[in-house]
């Protein structure tokens, strides 16, 4: 596959689960080779998302495709290619994790247990042990394996770090890594924005059923707002210039200056400069400030 | 997906089958020693046990050859264990895909390059399974206790637990169906226990009240108890056994 192919493609796809739940008028694009990052609260349509592209649920409107198949008319065979992690966890009786494994390989006609090893091994998962009688860290392992023992050329990953402990939530990373160095793609949600921002290519922030931020992380920094705290010996700005220069939330004190800045700080250096700084402190927000900046919007 | 569905159920199969054995064997012995030793003979017995058996008729119906050891025991145990087989059998339906749908397993199951309607039918192929081999299991046990009473009749054990099977699988269809319409396997076992429990006493009061008779013919129960071969002198009928699997196929065919 040539990279930077469109691998998933939403176009005003919607669930409409009524009482302004579900997910709604969701265009998103994600590429080849690219990890995507859906990042929301509790209930903002991000599984509801993911379900839609595996055809789990029937959208209200609107249309998804991968690999430039829709969703709904080539289930099927798209299904073959996905490795899809689901956000809840499987509730098999009476069996063990290996056995589930087998079923589901043997689900999609795959003889090769080979792979199925190689990463339950990775993932420390023991195959022997029956599934009810596992943490809920063990169980979601279970369901990471299922996602990635057909080889998968996309995953689909829902909360996938829940659960893990740090070890291997670190070795889950690494498999992330490792699925995009052999050209594949990956489109993962989490409430672990951490997470987020250590493996993902792009990120889609999305809150009330829409994606309300997009981009490379890149792009999200650079529309993030700069905390910048001025000390000054002597003369310092006023409020009016700081403004003027495009700062926000302009706080003046007897030698400093607090204020924010959304974008290019240039303007605001520039002014800076014609005064004698003795300290500057500028800082970023995290990804979790602008996670919750968007939410409490 | 078969055998993992089967191996699902071999805990409920493996309960149904020792558990319907050691019923019906102590209670053949028991019958058997009655029959024997009762005053008068078996006949003076049946006629002396009627009344009890008319004012419990809404517990268990039909009643007929009391006289001997298989029609007791079609009376005594097997009008029970039809009723207890068809609200298996509903509970089963009710739950087929509610339950997994409730569990997140469909999820699990449809990413694995399978269809909603496989999975459908694969489980209820897998529950039919088991309901036959719980019938048929429990056909042999009643013919292990006929015979270790005296009162072999292998075969007729056997087709009389094969027609409550079949007879009852619409009822299997009937708890899919109402899954469909109420909001959990819960609410949908619920529902469709109480419909089975009405259409069972509904059967069995019928005959008593005229203008109730027209709606046995709403009762798989009805259609189970026209093939009794374990009594001795009643025979089967194919037909109904052929029109509920029709009906049930026809159910199953409306999720």
């Amino acid at each position: 596959m040539k990279q930077q192919e469109v691998v998933i493609r939403c176009e005003k796809l919607s669930k409409d689960y009524g009482s302004n739940n579900g997910l709604f008028d969701c265009n998103l694009t994600v590429k080849s080779g690219e990890v995507f990052g859906l990042i929301g609260p509790n209930g903002a349509g991000k599984s509801t998302l993911l379900k839609l592209l595996m055809d789990s649920i029937k959208p209200s409107s609107g249309s998804a495709e991968i690999f430039e198949l829709d969703t709904q008319q080539h289930s099927l065979e798209l299904k073959a290619r996905i490795g899809y992690l689901p956000g809840e966890l499987m509730d098999f009786p009476s069996v063990t994790a290996g056995y589930i494994l087998n079923l589901l390989l043997n689900l999609r006609g795959i003889e090769d247990r080979e792979r199925l090893k190689i990463i339950s091994n990775r993932l420390q998962l023991d195959l022997n042990r029956k599934y009810q009688e596992l943490s809920h860290g063990n169980k979601q392992k279970v369901g990471l394996v299922q996602a990635f023992m057909h080889n998968p050329e996309l995953l689909i990953l829902d909360e996938p770090t829940i659960g893990l402990d740090p070890v291997i939530q670190r070795e889950l990373r690494t498999m992330v890594q490792e699925a995009v160095q052999e050209g594949k793609t990956v489109l993962l949600s989490s409430h672990v924005l951490s997470d987020v921002e250590s493996v993902c290519s792009r990120i889609g922030l999305i809150i009330g059923g829409r994606i309300v931020r997009e981009g490379t992380l890149a792009e999200l920094r650079s529309e993030r707002i700069h905390k910048i705290t001025a000390s000054f010996i002597g003369k310092k700005p006023t409020s009016t210039q700081l403004i003027t220069s495009g700062a926000t939330e302009v706080v003046v004190t007897k030698d400093s200056v607090y204020f924010e800045s959304n974008g290019s700080i240039n303007e605001i250096l520039q002014l800076l400069s014609h005064f004698q700084v003795s300290e500057l402190d500028s800082r970023e927000l995290s990804l979790e400030e602008v996670f919750f900046s968007e939410v409490n919007r | 997906m078969f055998a993992a569905a089967i191996r699902e159920r071999r805990a409920t199969i493996a309960a149904w089958l020792i558990g319907g054995t050691l019923a019906m064997y102590f209670e053949a012995l028991a019958i058997a020693a009655e029959l024997r030793d009762f005053p008068g003979g078996p006949e003076v017995l049946a006629k002396s046990i009627m009344p009890t058996i008319e004012a419990m008729r809404i517990i268990r119906w039909p009643a007929d050859r009391l006289d001997t050891l298989g029609g007791y025991l079609a009376y005594h145990n097997i009008t029970l264990f039809n009723y207890f087989l068809a609200l298996y059998a509903a509970l089963q339906g009710a739950r087929l895909i509610r339950r997994l749908e409730e569990t997140g397993d469909i999820e699990f199951y449809l990413s694995a390059k399978t269809t909603r309607a496989k999975l459908l039918t694969v489980r209820s192929i897998a529950d039919f399974a088991a309901q036959m081999a719980i019938s048929l299991g429990l056909g042999l046990a009643t013919a292990f206790a006929l015979q270790s009473s005296g009162e072999a009749n292998t075969s007729g054990a056997i087709i009389t637990f094969l027609a409550i099977g079949i007879c009852i699988s619409p009822v299997f269809g009937l708890g899919l169906l109402i899954s469909q319409f109420v909001k959990n396997s819960r609410t949908a076992a619920g529902a469709t226990t109480i419909i089975v429990t009405i259409l069972y006493v509904l059967n069995n009061i019928a005959e008593k009240y005229s203008w109730l008779e027209p709606i046995k013919y709403l009762s798989p129960f009805y259609y189970a108890n026209l093939s009794r071969p374990v009594i001795p002198g009643f025979s089967s009928n194919y037909t109904s056994w052929i029109v509920m699997s029709l009906v049930g196929v026809t159910l199953f065919q409306k999720d």
